[in-house]
């Protein structure tokens, strides 16, 4: 367990090992739910994608030409679902709560008391959650695949966004400057205020 | 890894936003559970009949926003035709099996399994059946060929 390979989970899968196919849900499913909710899909729907997604798998165990690309192949297939739905829906751009990955009318703070530091935590999570939703669908779409975890590959970040993979670097490099000038804007003064400052507030 | 060529202060923030969406948007539970169950739907004596043509991804300048969803599945000689109507949450479904024949369709939902049967000319009906991701098994008793199924598909 948790040392095998994705191509040897991938083969005992398809022998019927259910235990390799929850490995491969465990690796993957980060990831799979990262593609449906950056494409701006609606929670119901970005379930259905994600649900779909990985019955196909389930369908196509013994067709996977390259298991170890595995991630790739999930991206692209969730990427397709995503796109029929949403020309299905014949949707336009959803509102910020969607982009967000919040249900609408949500706009509760986590209440739960906690040690200083944890609200501080959390008071700084809550200000990188609001400053993500302002960023273009584009950036939200890579800073969330990017931080999936585990981290994707070029080849499945370029598989999920139809993206090429020269222009990945260049694009997370942009995407992540705006969200630090967002939060330097908005959240700056108050993270100061409790006297503390994180390193990614510093402008580069 | 994507991440090796980044500056320490684009990782950190990487990583707070991270923790911020695992938070803010984690996968829930009840699909995680989900996607570890959609193993039972694994099939080793069926054909995969695969979905080739979808007209709600087709261009629909021709055929007016309400015109039905085609669906066309094929898996060898056997194509499958499925027309989705939507009532709200729920789908109702119009197959045609061609070449016409008998068959035991079981349509599979992600909340278990309901079951039709197709008339000589291969025509059948499910009245309803809840949106979400969909597949169709087909047995033919008459003609002893190998059962076929068919992709899955959100409808």
């Amino acid at each position: 367990m948790g040392d095998r390979t994705t191509a040897e989970l991938v083969r005992a899968a398809a022998g019927g090992d259910q235990s390799a196919w929850d490995e491969i849900v465990e690796r993957y499913s980060g990831l799979v739910w990262a593609v449906a909710r950056g494409h701006r899909m609606a929670h119901a729907d970005a379930a259905d994608v994600y649900q779909t997604t990985w019955l196909r798998l389930v369908e196509h165990l013994d067709r996977v030409r390259e298991p170890d690309h595995l991630g790739g192949w999930l991206s692209q297939t969730a990427r397709h679902e995503c796109l029929r739905l949403l020309r299905l829906r014949g949707r336009e751009l959803p509102d910020e709560d969607v982009a967000l990955g919040r249900d609408p009318g949500d706009h509760g703070e986590p209440t739960a008391p906690g040690p200083e530091a944890a609200m501080l935590a959390r008071e700084e999570r809550a200000a990188v959650v609001a400053a993500f939703a302002r960023l273009s669908a584009r950036c939200q779409a890579l800073l969330r695949l990017l931080a999936a975890d585990p981290a994707p590959s070029y080849a499945e970040v370029s598989a999920a966004l139809g993206m090429p993979v020269g222009s990945i670097g260049p694009t997370r490099g942009r995407c992540l400057q705006h969200l630090r000038r967002l939060l330097v804007r908005t959240a700056g003064d108050s993270v100061e205020r409790n006297g503390r400052r994180s390193s990614w507030l510093t402008e580069s | 890894m994507v991440d090796r060529e980044l500056s320490p202060e684009d990782r950190e923030l990487l990583d707070t936003l991270r923790d911020a969406l695992a938070e803010a948007d984690p996968v829930p539970e009840v699909l995680l559970e989900a996607a570890r169950a959609s193993f039972t739907w694994r099939t080793v004596d069926a054909e995969l009949a695969e979905l080739v043509a979808d007209t709600a991804v087709a261009s629909s300048a021709v055929r007016g926003p309400d015109a039905p969803r085609l669906l066309t599945f094929t898996a060898g000689p056997t194509t499958l035709v499925v027309e989705v109507g939507t009532t709200g949450a729920q789908r109702r479904l119009l197959g045609q099996i061609v070449r016409p024949r008998r068959a035991e369709v079981e349509v599979r939902h992600a909340g278990g399994t309901l079951n039709v049967v197709a008339d000589d000319l291969g025509r059948f009906r499910v009245e309803t059946v809840p949106a979400g991701p969909l597949s169709l098994s087909c047995r033919f008793p008459d003609a002893g060929e190998p059962p076929v199924v068919t992709s899955w598909v959100t409808v």
